[in-house]
């Protein structure tokens, strides 16, 4: 029963993640996004963890990476094991629950991008309150135009480009030394690697920070948030529950955990209680 | 072989490419095509092919096909046409004018990137989802105690008499370092004992407390672990409280504390007037030692000054009391980790309680109405205490636990009734005293075997006087009497030991035991009438010399099941009891064996992660006790009459309960509905008669059924547009049970209605809003013989409650709540209460001293009325409350 379960639950990822496909690269990024147009000054911000392996790809929260990191989960496997008992306990790991982790920008979101460019799929995986969602689709091209323009980023030679997605104009910064097609989160498409990007407005942008190599040949892309317990849902319906939960994380979670009081995490500040909320909601995708 | 065949393919593929691209030279646009392959020619599926400018900038760029074919816009500026892929070393070409056809192949490259960093994996950061709450992380400045930062704490909830749930499941026990020093009263600790002790609180999940278990026994329960600081000084620290209010109110504590590795004690000294339930503080609120109840559960009579129930509002309301509590817990542990520990606490209250009731009771072609108005005084004293030996080790587990307790009330009630005004008094003893000791070895094979043995001993003695005045009503006595006096005498004994084997397994658990029970009880009770001095008995049948026995062996088998889908619990006790009852009084000598099997199924099934279904069914069999298997007339309070026929009472139960669950969560909806039946058989009823100030209950034998069915529901949906979540639930329910009244048989039914909506809106950053409103409805009609007679009623209350919270500034803090409430009846007229509530905390006033104001009832609200309907009965109960009251309090720690 349960391994038919986990082949089933295999097979539905595998549409997304192509087996076996190790780890070559974790490119960082530092993400910082406008959500409230009228907080600017303030804009979410977040390091994120680009993992890049021949044909497909995840992008998560740095948060989420080291908590899934080989040796992390080694260890913790080993605390469990020695912390059953309680004389000896310090700590033990419990899962989930209606904490609700916010920054000085509002609720802070776990999510996971998979990308397969060889068959056009992307996966998206978010933890909104106490529920993780997964929903598929088609990875949509982005006709770029790339542009004469250069300049230099880390180490690398850059070359501009800009395209379009989802409702916004983009000004990518690739090099063709980094040979993936791939880019933080949903761009990719250019001849190398997106170091920098950034939306026209200003309101959205993605700068590298650090790439290091992976010589694991045991990692490999696969998601760190779809499981079992993961409902799977249409992208639509995922991107209108996204959207109420940034605007009102209290609300949301108080409806999913109808009797549970649910308490506040603010990881910029552990004093402060009160959750900030979207006056003016600017979401990432206008259309 | 294959290889020959790629070559072949690539060959074709080439010359395939030459033909498409020559033909198009035809056309307008000229194209670049050609195919990459690795250095065995194998093609390269989605390398990268650019095209570069004299400069070096891509131009032009695609992937390669399957085959390993590309084709790019031929341009005038294409000055290189460059292949990369990951794994290989990047091949740059120069392009010739004529040469329209290119076959890049690429050399593997373990290493390709110069310059990369390569860093060692991130350091295991443990605290991303362990729950260990480091205390500091999660304290303010304006943090007092533990319980002060427990309600910050993700997931963790305290709930009003001071039970921790985290992420809504209550937890097993609170350890104080390991320990359980409170003896599951952890209440009172976590509200003494100041956050600068404790490093950090941590969350046990699947807690196993017992080493012999560890890794064999799973469990589901969470436990929390209190780590000290500084586990090996021994400092005495202290908090305490100084609250004075209006109307002369006082509420002052204060508690020592030590705690080290070795030795650890809590204690506490309080005293209050301001309606503050100390019982609170040293109410079980977790298992002892985390070990399981296996007491045996029995009743003796009760004898009370009124009949009427507390009313249905917050305690400080109309707790008219001066309280004190003296509680003292300390724990030693040896060096060989054996551990003693000692409890004790002690209680003394002395409160009053007013109340004016009005009770119809309808009958089949009269109606008899009963009017109390009564002010009553009691003082309770409470003392108990405990003495616990353990040794926990991972070669055996052994407990033994020693409990004695003693309390003594008086109460006396100065009561109208029916216009007649008298004096009671009722005085109570009781004691109790238990052992409970438990053995576990570790045995080399899976299995673990368990022996336990509990015993109690309790004495119970009441007696209630009724002074001058009182019309005693009962024939053939009837009269005036000096004083009417009710005695009752009720030791119970029990003993419960059992042996039990484990075998854990991951597919399936089982266990098996083989045990024996005993219940014995005795009660005594006599009815004496003083005149003029001289006391005689009643004469009919109003004593008592009872004895109840109930014992026998019991085997129980008990799995666990636990699926993907399916979570099956399945229980199959099953006794041989022999129930002996012994009336010399009634010459009732009883004696009866029966073998009873008391199953217990619980079974999920979950269809996916939102959708469940949930069924249960419990069969229940059992004899009753001494309080219902007596046979002489006791006199409980000065209207109420009550004996039981010379025969065994005998119950048998059916419930099954069905309910699905289904969410939607992604867009925030959640329902849940469910159907309940319970059946229950009976060999007595209850057989009332009225007289004018007197209710007799009679058990006669007569078999009878009760039936309950009721169906529920739940919604809740949080509203996009709104930015507010609204919750419905639904019951309805409808009960039929049959009593006779005056000697007519009468059917009971009882509809009852109940919804409730409750809104959840946060305005602003300052400002919380919650509102709930609940609407109930019941009706009542009787049938039968004489039933007709009888008026169809119905009753209806409306409550709502709202409550908002702002923060005024940094340290401030202002919270108001409102409750309205409405009871309406068809044989009463409609009433209205309103009561409201604020309090402002000023934290941080200076180093360890905080400032709070609190102040209830605000609009003064003096007394409180509640109708309900029982069976034949509707009642109007009014209580006093205590009206307006202001608390200043300072909180201090050292």
């Amino acid at each position: 029963m349960k391994r038919q379960i986990a082949i089933f639950g295999f097979m539905i990822i595998a549409n997304v993640v192509i087996a076996q496909d190790v780890v070559k690269y974790n490119v960082i990024y530092t993400f910082k996004y406008v959500r409230d147009l009228e907080n600017k000054d303030v804009p979410y911000s977040s390091t994120m963890v680009l993992s890049l392996g021949k044909s497909s790809s995840r992008y998560c929260t740095e948060k989420l990476f080291k908590r899934n990191d080989k040796k992390t989960l080694e260890a913790r496997k080993k605390q469990q094991e020695n912390l059953q008992a309680l004389p000896s306990a310090s700590m033990i790991t419990v899962a989930g629950g209606p904490m609700l982790t916010v920054g000085k920008s509002g609720a802070i979101i776990d999510e996971e991008i998979l990308k397969n460019l060889q068959d056009k799929k992307i996966a998206i995986d978010a933890r909104l309150g106490i529920k993780s969602y997964h929903a598929e689709t088609e990875l949509k091209e982005i006709n770029w135009v790339v542009l004469p323009e250069e300049k230099k980023i880390g180490d690398y030679a850059c070359q501009k480009a800009t395209g379009s997605y989802g409702g916004r104009k983009y000004e990518a910064w690739f090099t063709k030394d980094i040979p993936f097609q791939d880019g933080p989160w949903k761009l990719h498409g250019l001849p190398g690697l997106i170091l920098e990007a950034n939306d026209v407005a200003n309101e959205i942008s993605f700068s590298f920070k650090e790439i290091s190599q992976n010589d694991d040949s045991e990692i490999i892309v696969q998601s760190f948030m779809n499981s079992q317990f993961s409902i799977a849902t249409k992208i639509e319906d995922l991107n209108k529950a996204k959207k109420a939960f940034e605007i009102d994380p209290e609300g949301v979670m108080g409806a999913q955990a109808p009797n549970a009081k649910l308490s506040v995490r603010n990881i910029d500040n552990p004093t402060e209680k009160t959750v900030l909320k979207i006056k003016a909601y600017n979401p990432m995708e206008l259309k | 072989m294959n290889k020959l065949l790629k070559l072949v393919l690539v060959f074709f593929a080439s010359v395939f490419s030459y033909l498409f691209g020559s033909l198009e030279l035809h056309g307008q646009q000229k194209y670049i095509t050609g195919i990459i392959s690795d250095t065995s020619n194998q093609p390269l599926i989605g390398a990268t092919i650019s095209l570069l400018n004299s400069e070096s900038l891509v131009i032009a760029y695609t992937s390669g096909n399957k085959d390993g074919s590309f084709k790019l816009p031929y341009s005038e500026n294409a000055f290189w046409i460059k292949a990369s892929f990951v794994g290989y070393k990047s091949e740059q070409v120069k392009i010739e004018k004529s040469k329209l056809v290119y076959t890049i192949r690429l050399v593997p490259e373990a290493k390709m990137l110069k310059d990369v960093l390569v860093r060692n994996s991130p350091v295991a950061n443990l605290n991303g989802d362990t729950i260990s709450y480091l205390i500091r992380n999660f304290s303010t400045k304006e943090d007092r105690t533990i319980a002060d930062v427990i309600r910050r704490m993700p997931g963790m909830e305290v709930s009003e008499d001071g039970a921790i749930y985290f992420n809504g499941k209550k937890i097993e026990n609170l350890y104080i370092d390991g320990d359980d020093v409170m003896d599951g009263r952890y209440g009172m600790a976590t509200k003494v004992i100041k956050k600068e002790l404790i490093k950090s609180l941590d969350v046990i999940n699947h807690h196993q407390p017992i080493n012999v278990l560890k890794n064999k026994v799973f469990t589901d329960k969470i436990a929390v672990n209190l780590v000290l600081q500084n586990e090996k000084s021994l400092k005495l620290s202290a908090t305490s409280r100084l609250g004075i209010g209006q109307p002369s109110q006082l509420d002052i504590s204060i508690a020592p504390i030590l705690l080290s590795k070795k030795l650890k004690m809590v204690g506490l000294a309080a005293f209050n007037n301001a309606g503050i339930d100390f019982k609170n503080e040293i109410k079980q609120l977790g298992a002892s030692n985390s070990l399981e109840d296996i007491s045996i559960q029995s009743k003796t009579v009760e004898l009370s000054l009124n009949s009427v129930s507390p009313p249905d509002i917050p305690l400080n309301y109309y707790y008219l009391n001066r309280s004190a509590i003296f509680s003292i817990n300390t724990l030693y542990k040896t060096k060989s980790d054996i551990q003693f520990k000692w409890n004790s606490n002690l209680f003394y209250d002395r409160s009053q309680f007013y109340y004016q009731a009005k009770t119809i009771n309808y009958l089949e072609n009269d109606t008899l109405v009963f009017e109390d108005k009564q002010k009553i005084r009691s003082s309770p004293f409470l003392f108990s205490t405990g003495l616990n030996l353990m040794a926990n080790k991972t070669h055996y587990f052994l407990n033994n636990a020693l409990k004695l307790s003693i309390g003594k009330d008086a109460n006396t009630g100065q009561i109208i009734f029916n216009q007649n005004q008298f004096g009671q008094n009722l005085n109570r003893y009781y004691n109790q005293f238990s052992n409970d000791f438990n053995w576990m070895p570790a045995i080399k094979n899976k299995g673990i075997f368990e022996l336990r043995w509990y015993s109690s001993y309790g004495a119970n003695r009441q007696q209630l006087e009724i002074c001058k005045n009182y019309y005693f009503d009962i024939s053939p006595q009837n009269g005036y009497y000096d004083t009417v006096v009710q005695r009752i005498q009720s030791p119970t004994w029990s003993h419960n030991a059992y042996l039990s084997y484990k075998i854990p397994s991951s597919k399936i658990f089982q266990e098996y035991k083989v045990g024996y029970k005993k219940l014995e009880q005795v009660l005594n009770s006599s009815l004496y009438l003083i005149s003029n001095a001289v006391s005689f008995p009643f004469v009919n049948d109003a004593r008592n010399n009872a004895k109840f026995t109930n014992e026998g062996a019991y085997i129980l088998a008990h799995y666990q099941i636990k699926r993907q889908k399916i979570n099956a619990d399945l229980q199959l006790p099953i006794s041989s009891q022999q129930i002996k009852s012994k009336q010399p009084l009634y010459f009732f000598d009883g004696k009866k064996s029966n073998y009873l099997f008391s199953p217990n199924l619980n079974l999920t099934y979950s269809f996916d992660n939102e959708k469940f279904l949930q069924s249960t069914y419990q069969l229940q069999n059992g004899f009753g006790d001494i309080s219902t298997a007596y046979n002489g007339t006791i006199l409980l309070n000065y209207r109420s009459l009550q004996a039981f026929a010379p025969l065994f009472q005998q119950h048998i139960s059916h419930k099954a309960n069905i309910s699905y669950s289904h969410q939607k969560s992604i867009k925030l909806f959640f329902s849940n509905a469910g159907l309940s039946f319970n059946y229950l058989k009976a060999n007595t009823i209850a057989s009332d008669s009225f007289s004018n100030n007197l209710t007799r209950t009679f058990y006669i034998p007569f078999f009878n059924v009760q039936k309950i069915v009721s169906a529920y529901g739940g919604l809740s949906q949080y509203l996009f547009g709104l930015k507010a979540k609204i919750g419905l639930k639904f019951q309805a329910q409808k009960a039929i049970r049959e009593q006779l009244v005056n000697n007519n048989l009468l059917q009971f039914q009882i509809d009852n209605i109940y919804t409730n909506v409750s809104v959840d809106k946060t305005i602003n950053k300052v400002v919380n809003v919650n509102y709930n409103a609940g609407f109930f409805w019941l009706t009542m009609g009787i049938s039968g013989k004489a039933g007709s007679t009888l008026p169809k009623s119905n009753t209806f209350s409306i409550d709502q409650k709202i409550v908002a919270s702002y923060k005024l500034f940094n340290n401030i803090y202002l919270e108001t709540s409102g409750t309205h409430r409405i009871n309406k009846s068809s044989l009463f007229s409609p009433n209205g209460f309103l009561f409201f509530d604020a309090n402002i905390k000023r934290t941080a006033l200076m180093k360890g001293l905080d400032l709070v104001f609190n102040s209830y009832n605000i609009l003064n609200v003096k007394d409180y009325r509640i109708i309900q309907q029982t069976k034949n009965q509707l009642y109007t109960n009014s209580f006093q409350t205590r009206g307006i009251m202001f608390v200043l309090q300072l909180n201090y720690t050292f």
